[in-house]
């Protein structure tokens, strides 16, 4: 085990505080469900290689592209293959709503001292970013797991969407 | 470029730095859990379940912070930058 001092700081590249909200619908073993997600963490961080995406809430994933727009668009790839890995193993809706909440709750505490030094870089307008709209970063998270019916599907189902917002 | 390191090079880091960790394969991933932490996302490799593809570093960073696993001794393993 390892302390937080045991992990060396990301350290000279910008890091990015952002809030990530999720939507997607899923077919499941014998039912149709939606997943809302609001306000979900992440750090996004220029290393060496790509411009990395860190969950924290969700704790257990990350994803990268060779911009921001592109690890966005993966980061949302690779939240919904989680989602239908999770679908794939609940038998029954209770079953997958306890999965996706225990998804993302599970923190990963080792870049959240990052994501609230950036916030505080962002109050004080050190990191900017382009048309992204700021966000306070006490808003509260909030996840939504519903049964949907095959009548409510429609064809904007098919692509689930994920936005982000800078946390300050 | 991206940055890699071999997947059997993180199983053994784990084996050392995480003994009694547990994998296993999902349809698109590999998910390692250690102590009631799962990372779900560390990749299965470019064409599927290859015997021992190469691994973005960045999914390795990720998993060692999220396992709170020691990465001084991660480093031992594995070169991280």
């Amino acid at each position: 085990m390892s302390s937080s001092t045991d992990q060396t700081p990301a350290a000279l590249s910008t890091i990015y505080p952002f809030f990530v909200t999720y939507r997607g619908t899923f077919f499941a073993n014998g039912y149709i469900v939606e997943v809302q997600a609001m306000n979900g963490r992440t750090v996004g961080i220029q290393e060496a290689d790509a411009f990395w995406l860190y969950g924290i809430n969700p704790g257990g994933m990350a994803a990268q592209g060779p911009d921001l727009v592109r690890a966005q668009r993966a980061f949302s790839e690779t939240l919904t293959n989680v989602l239908i890995d999770l679908a794939a193993t609940a038998d029954t809706f209770d079953a997958f709503k306890t999965a996706v909440g225990e998804f993302f709750d599970e923190t990963n505490t080792g870049y959240e001292a990052e994501w609230h030094e950036a916030t505080q870089r962002v109050q004080r307008g050190d990191i900017q970013l382009e048309n992204m709209p700021v966000m306070p970063a006490n808003s509260p998270r909030s996840l939504q797991v519903s049964l949907k019916r095959l009548t409510d599907v429609t064809a904007q189902d098919n692509h689930p969407n994920l936005h982000s917002l800078l946390a300050a | 470029m991206a940055h890699l390191v071999a997947l059997n090079a993180v199983w053994e880091m784990l084996e050392q730095c995480a003994p009694g960790f547990t994998r296993r394969a999902s349809q698109h991933y590999w998910i390692v859990s250690y102590q009631g932490r799962s990372y779900r996302t560390l990749p299965l490799g470019a064409h599927g379940r290859r015997q021992n593809p190469d691994i973005e570093t960045g999914h390795v960073r990720a998993l060692i912070r999220h396992l709170q696993i020691s990465r001084t001794c991660a480093e031992q393993y594995l070169d991280l930058t």
